[in-house]
């Protein structure tokens, strides 16, 4: 008898100890985690900007959000609503039908810190559109250089050779792809895990809208010239000058992609997901751009 | 040598948990694809090892031999827990390649063998210093396989170490330029090397006792 | 008394026609065919003219429904229940694809509209998710877990079949407990960070229960397993399962399922590997290599060989 209650007595003791260990480790670290986690966005974001290792952005340089949403209207319709920031640091919520037509806009009731989390922003947009449902879809970059738009970044996802890859792109204002970052993938390590390697992704910069229209991937080895262009590591190691770099790419802008050795799905998998993500946009932006124009939206971008 | 030396010296060649115990090889052939990877996930064990070594041996007298099994792992899950908030705030990007490694320290079955086996039995300092040895001789073996691999796999050596040791310039950083070998990133690679450092620690033992030591268990 | 019969008579007349109309709405049908084609089935007989007309049937990827897909072609087969539709481009058959289809119109009458939800089937989406577990993903060959059991246990046939199945055992029933704890006490609790503790706690709790229980029920089968029960704590795998299956935001027949692969594949390369152990002792292995360093690169020759199974998709 004596044993068990020993026994139970020092589990528990131990049991309690762990968990106050944990929970005040937890308090101490979640909005450390979360804050880094943020970070990392946004060094992703600057990095795909062109900003990032040693290239320090302009003073002015902004970068805004906009939340993408589908709206289940009461009435049984969709309609997309897009959460858009403004000038007097406010956040309006514009909707417009399945067609591309404007519907309306309306304020949001919500500060910066609630628009962070999903959870809070969510919420907003229910609270200003009483009776319908809400599902969150996406959100993108603009970023802005004073008043005028420097580039876009553009969140996507595409079915790889395992799982889903995550991926970014950025785009200037003509819509020309200017980066491509892959966020997360579980490709084969060696194999398709290459499509995050610099003389990968940097086949995709350049690339005009229509362009991507008609990009292909083909099966043919990487022109070696080609590859010193593309990986920033060979330019430097060559000795390659600025002009020479840009020869070399000018000349083989118009190809196709070359696919990755013994990774043909993962290389193709990527090209779709690029596309896919950049034709989507150039059809919402000009639909949104429109929008904005006719209701007369005071965005901040 | 002093006692603690000997200790030291003990967990990281004589008695390596990876090439001479054979514990927990999960991680030596999963995780060691970089070095980065290999010291990272290291250095999360040693603190695993070092903090739980040091919570049995103070508290020793309390836990009732009857369920000192469940009361290590307890202890060992709480560290692992702790290191697993913390880790992802010394370096993101890092920890996501190992994460699941880390989780999985719970059921390294080093941790726990050194508890049963010397913590629970020792004073407060012996027990710290072999919990340490017996981590850097975990480290020191993720480091060895990680290292062979990334050279021969990837032809690189250290890369992606800013993101342990900041250094912007990767003075380290060797590229071989010859076309490396894929198959030692694959995970077929990792088995490869590490039966093979194997071999060359029982040769080594060889060669200095002329006998061939019994390592056919795996426990 | 007329006047009932009459009322009854309209009430069945409209349950009737709101049947039918709603008919089409309630009992159509949708797949994927191949990855190019969407296969429809409707419930009544569909006129050929009506959905020839590519208006008619409006495409979308679920998440989104402003972007809409126009098929290359449309076919009806000849019963008229079934209309495929072709696309230019291959489909993404891991997503869902709603097809609206606005007034159905058959034998020339119009029967109302219907919206299709097209998605892998959900025993496809688990058979997928066992061949991954057991064969494309083996725990043992190209993730490195549970290695310390595998190259202990794996050197005769017999220990090696009780070993994985006394693993795939307690694997499920365990993964699917701590699946069960994770849903509904430390979610809904905000207790996340716990969860490390909870699971290994419970699968301590589930070796010590099926040892206690065998020992009791069945002492001819605990004499032949009761040695291995105990290892199975320091196997990674059975910790692994309920960690990924909590990241991967499964369902609870997807992590019985998972877990159920999990256990048969490291059964399997068990299985293997006891048997090239077991001719490899009449084998003459340099000195050196003798025992655990020769068991290695047999180790990795397997894992060069279960690569052959990635990106294996049967349906």
């Amino acid at each position: 008898m004596n044993d068990i209650l020993k026994i139970t007595a020092s589990l528990t003791g131990i049991c309690v100890a762990a968990a106050l260990i944990l929970g005040g480790v937890f308090a101490k670290t979640d909005a450390a985690r979360k804050d880094i986690e943020r970070q990392e966005k946004d060094h992703t974001i600057q990095n795909l900007l062109g900003f990032g290792h040693g290239h320090t952005p302009p003073a002015d340089l902004k970068v805004h959000q906009v939340h993408r949403y589908v709206i289940d209207q009461p009435d049984g319709t969709k309609v997309l609503g897009y959460v858009l920031p403004t000038k007097e640091g406010t956040y309006v919520l514009a909707t417009i039908d399945l067609m591309g037509k404007p519907q309306k806009v309306v304020p949001l009731q919500a500060d910066a810190a609630k628009m962070l989390e999903e959870g809070s922003r969510t919420q907003a947009v229910v609270a200003a559109l009483p009776g319908s449902r809400a599902t969150y879809a996406e959100t993108f970059f603009v970023a802005n250089k004073g008043s005028e738009r420097l580039a876009y970044v553009l969140p996507g996802v595409t079915q790889g050779f395992k799982t889903y890859i995550q991926l970014m792109v950025s785009v200037d204002p003509a819509l020309t792809v200017t980066g491509v970052a892959v966020i997360k993938s579980e490709e084969d390590p060696g194999l398709g895990d290459e499509i995050k390697k610099d003389f990968f992704k940097n086949q995709f910069k350049g690339k005009t809208k229509d362009a991507l229209k008609e990009l292909k991937v083909i099966k043919e080895p990487l022109p070696e010239e080609y590859r010193d262009a593309l990986e920033p590591d060979r330019i430097k190691k060559k000795n390659l000058s600025g002009e020479k770099v840009t020869e070399i790419k000018s000349k083989h802008i118009k190809d196709d992609i070359y696919a990755l050795t013994g990774a043909t799905i993962s290389s193709r998998a990527l090209t779709r997901g690029v596309v896919e993500t950049v034709t989507k946009f150039a059809y919402r932006l000009a639909i949104l751009d429109k929008a904005i124009k006719q209701d007369n939206i005071p965005v901040s971008f | 040598m002093g006692r603690n030396t000997t200790l030291l010296w003990n967990g990281l060649i004589p008695e390596n948990p990876i090439f001479r115990l054979a514990l927990s090889m999960c991680p030596a052939v999963a995780v060691t694809t970089t070095v980065a990877n290999g010291f990272f996930l290291g250095v999360a064990v040693i603190f695993v090892q070092v903090m739980s070594s040091a919570t049995v041996s103070i508290f020793k007298k309390l836990i009732h031999p009857r369920i000192r099994i469940p009361a290590y792992v307890l202890v060992i899950a709480t560290w692992v827990s702790v290191i697993d908030m913390v880790l992802p705030v010394v370096s993101l990007e890092t920890y996501k390649n190992v994460e699941l490694f880390v989780k999985l320290i719970v059921v390294f079955a080093i941790i726990i063998s050194r508890l049963e086996l010397f913590a629970s039995k020792e004073p407060f300092v012996p027990s710290v210093v072999d919990g340490f040895g017996m981590g850097v001789g975990f480290t020191f073996g993720l480091c060895l396989t990680g290292a062979i691999r990334e050279l021969l796999g990837s032809g690189t050596l250290l890369a992606g170490t800013r993101y342990v040791i900041d250094l912007a310039a990767n003075p380290f950083l060797v590229s071989l330029g010859v076309q490396p070998l894929l198959v030692m990133i694959l995970p077929a690679g990792g088995f490869f090397v590490i039966g093979f450092i194997m071999a060359t620690f029982n040769w080594v033992e060889y060669k200095i006792t002329g006998k061939i030591p019994a390592s056919g268990g795996g426990h | 008394m007329r006047t009932t019969a009459v009322l009854g008579l309209l009430v069945l007349l409209c349950a009737v026609a709101v049947g039918s109309a709603f008919g089409a709405v309630t009992t159509g049908s949708a797949s994927f065919k191949g990855d190019k084609g969407i296969e429809l089935t409707f419930s009544v007989p569909v006129d050929d003219a009506w959905a020839k007309k590519p208006e008619n049937l409006v495409v979308y990827e679920k998440p989104d429904p402003d972007i809409r897909i126009s098929p290359a072609s449309i076919a009806v087969a000849p019963n008229r229940t079934k209309v495929t539709l072709t696309f230019k481009d291959a489909l993404n058959t891991a997503g869902e694809y709603v097809v609206e289809a606005k007034d159905v119109s058959s034998e020339g009458k119009v029967v109302g509209s219907t919206e299709f939800l097209v998605k892998k089937g959900h025993f496809q989406v688990l058979f997928g998710l066992f061949l991954g577990a057991s064969l494309i993903a083996n725990y043992v060959f190209t993730k490195f877990l549970g290695l310390c059991i595998f190259f202990g246990v794996s050197q005769k046939k017999d220990t090696a079949v009780g070993m994985g199945a006394t693993f795939t055992l307690v694997m499920v029933l365990s993964a699917v407990f701590c699946w069960a704890l994770f849903t509904y006490v430390l979610t809904p609790l905000h207790l996340d960070f716990l969860q490390i503790i909870v699971f290994i706690g419970t699968v301590a709790i589930f070796v010590q229960f099926a040892d206690t229980v065998l020992r009791k029920v069945n002492p001819y089968l605990f004499k032949k397993l009761g040695v291995y029960l105990v290892l199975i704590v320091t196997n990674c795998i059975i910790l692994a399962v309920p960690l990924e299956n909590v990241l991967k935001k499964h369902g609870a027949a997807e992590s019985l399922i998972f877990a159920l692969g999990a256990g048969l594949g490291f059964a399997l390369a068990l299985f293997l590997m006891a048997c090239v152990r077991e001719k490899l002792e009449v084998c003459r292995v340099p000195a050196v290599f003798k025992g655990l360093p020769i068991a290695f690169v047999v180790a990795g020759l397997f894992a060069l060989a279960f690569l052959g199974f990635s990106g294996l998709v049967i349906f």
